[in-house]
């Protein structure tokens, strides 16, 4: 690994310095420009002001004051001139970000916003722990895994390679109900609830966002257990696939397991298209019959 | 007020922040210092960045909110993208090299017409600049995506690999090129990245035409589904109007509170068209 040779002692990262496009608005004569993307070090869904201002630092001295937001909570600094590189990454690596998130590995993980009114089950920790044990990992191809506090999915948990939904389980109480109060239904954003006969959840259409729950001032439905389902194998890209439900409710210890069992399965069973490039999750899945028939697989 | 949010505690909101000048898809270092500052003074000193290029202030007392968005709104930032309207429009980044089409332009002039315009529910609308959609074009209520037509001149070719060498060559293996044989390129698996021509330094690889794809109907969170082609390798000019149209037929067929997905499954791509 190659190592500073100014500075501080620093190993230049093998992710997140991107080759890019030169634009015209930047004065860098002869010499080749990269993008850079950073993210903050150890894992945090948030940017302190202090990091804010240090990138826009970087991206005034290095780049061309421009700042790209990407959709993983990356900042990327485009346009830095490559002879100063090193001096650009430490002066950010000193402010608690670091370039990382690209290439064939374990992308930068996306957890939704912690102080959002609908969460169910936060997922920060839990997104912070998988970053430990997995961030940057190289893989066959590229892995994205996002975790989102409630099943609204802001995270875009069903289009990446390893989605988390933090989910409730409901106790409903029929007798509680109280009639003509349609509380429940104007809150249920999937049409899952019926009042006629008698208050009924749909189990096949819950997907367990509690907002019933929470709506509901006669405790005629309450939450029960809270914990994450666990889904596998979406992509997007130039074609899109869905994840598929590999556990319907886990705990964090569960998700840890399953995520290393997924990472595991996932750089075994990848084969090379029949070019260079290794499948994606999704189509190892897809090849192998099914999330079932991947988790099954000998010789992980 | 668009753009305010509830958050956790009590009389504290959360603004959500999007750019609007000089540019919506990328924010100038001024504007992360502004964002900073606002976040410092009102907020509690962090901030959280969503899937589409907005930026979050946490914890800001309801009192304080009116004076935080005349601060962020001298910086060309302003709170917005909540509730019934049309979300930020996400752009992918104009110094990807894999781009058909940069699509950043694009974004501004669609944020301006259409960025937090009321729509019968929530409306995405996402660029990508290449077939590989990163901004999730095929899961977006509206989305457009950039094309080539690419042309190989396999006379010119001087072998250098940059079009395939790892990591970034042909995702898709369409190109062939060794130290014997110039390029090859396999016409049915390319998909019109562009990546190649953008970075051949002889023109061997060039791309001649350059259009967009236009989606309507995906869907992601609670409703995930993918969007249907609705038009295929139209001009820039007609990307707008084709936008304009469906944003007019969905306001017109659409109930109060239905997103477009569910509209184009009701009534059906052609009638919708």
């Amino acid at each position: 690994m190659a190592e500073a040779e100014e500075g501080f002692r620093f190993e230049l990262p093998k992710v997140g310095i991107i080759k890019g496009v030169k634009a015209q608005d930047i004065e860098v004569v002869g010499e080749k420009v990269v993008n850079v993307r950073v993210r903050a070090k150890p894992y945090s869904n948030m940017y302190t002001a202090e990091q804010l201002e240090r990138v826009a630092e970087v991206a005034e001295k290095y780049g061309s004051g421009k700042v790209h937001l990407s959709p993983r909570h990356n900042l990327e600094i485009p346009e830095v001139g490559s002879s100063r590189l090193t001096r650009a990454l430490q002066e950010l690596f000193a402010a608690g970000l670091q370039a990382g998130g690209s290439g064939t590995s374990v992308r930068n993980i996306f957890t939704c916003a912690e102080y959002c009114p609908n969460r169910v089950k936060s997922v920060r920790e839990l997104g912070a722990i998988l970053s430990e044990l997995f961030g940057d990992t190289p893989l066959p191809n590229k892995f994205t895994i996002s975790l989102s506090a409630c099943p609204a999915g802001c995270a875009r948990p069903w289009n990446v390679d390893v989605g988390i939904i933090g989910v409730a389980e409901l106790e409903v109480a029929p007798e509680r109900c109280r009639e003509g109060c349609t509380a429940c239904v104007e809150a249920c954003p999937v049409d899952a609830i019926s009042l006629e006969g008698g208050l009924r959840i749909d189990e096949e259409r819950c997907v367990g966002c509690a907002r019933c729950a929470w709506a509901c001032e006669q405790e005629a439905i309450k939450t029960g257990k809270r914990g994450f389902r666990v889904v596998i194998g979406g992509k997007e890209g130039n074609t899109v696939a869905f994840a598929r439900e590999l556990l319907g409710m886990a705990d964090d210890y569960q998700v840890i397991e399953t995520v290393d069992g997924v990472i595991r399965r996932y750089r075994k069973l990848a084969r090379k298209r029949d070019g260079k490039k290794y499948e994606r999750l999704a189509e190892v899945i897809q090849r192998m019959g099914g999330v079932e028939a991947f988790m099954q697989a000998e010789g992980s | 007020m668009d753009g305010i949010i509830s958050g956790e505690g009590k009389g504290k909101v959360v603004l959500r922040v999007t750019s609007v000048e000089p540019h919506t898809a990328e924010l100038t270092s001024e504007q992360l210092r502004v964002l900073a500052r606002v976040a410092r003074k009102y907020g509690s000193r962090v901030v959280h960045t969503t899937p589409r290029q907005a930026i979050e202030v946490p914890d800001v007392p309801r009192e304080l909110v009116e004076e935080a968005v005349r601060e962020l709104e001298r910086a060309g930032l302003r709170a917005g993208a909540s509730g019934r309207l049309t979300r930020n429009v996400f752009a992918c980044s104009r110094w990807c090299l894999y781009n058909a089409v940069p699509v950043a332009e694009l974004a501004e002039e669609l944020n301006r017409r259409y960025g937090g315009a009321e729509m019968p529910a929530k409306l995405t609308i996402s660029l990508s600049g290449c077939n590989f959609s990163c901004s999730r074009s095929r899961t977006s209520d509206i989305g457009v995506i950039a094309r080539t037509k690419i042309r190989v001149d396999r006379e010119k070719c001087i072998k250098c690999g940059l079009c395939v060498n790892e990591p970034l060559g042909c995702q898709v293996d369409a190109l062939r090129v060794s130290k014997e044989e110039p390029v090859v390129w396999n016409r049915e698996r390319c998909v019109g990245c562009g990546f190649c021509s953008n970075v051949c330094p002889v023109s061997s690889i060039t791309a001649d035409e350059r259009g967009f794809d236009i989606y309507v109907g995906g869907g992601g969170g609670f409703f995930p589904r993918e969007a249907r082609l609705l038009k295929e390798f139209v001009s820039q000019e007609e990307v707008l109007e084709e936008v304009a149209r469906v944003v007019e037929r969905y306001r017109e067929l659409a109930e109060p509170g239905e997103r477009l997905f569910s509209v184009v499954e009701r009534v059906g791509l052609e009638e919708f068209e």
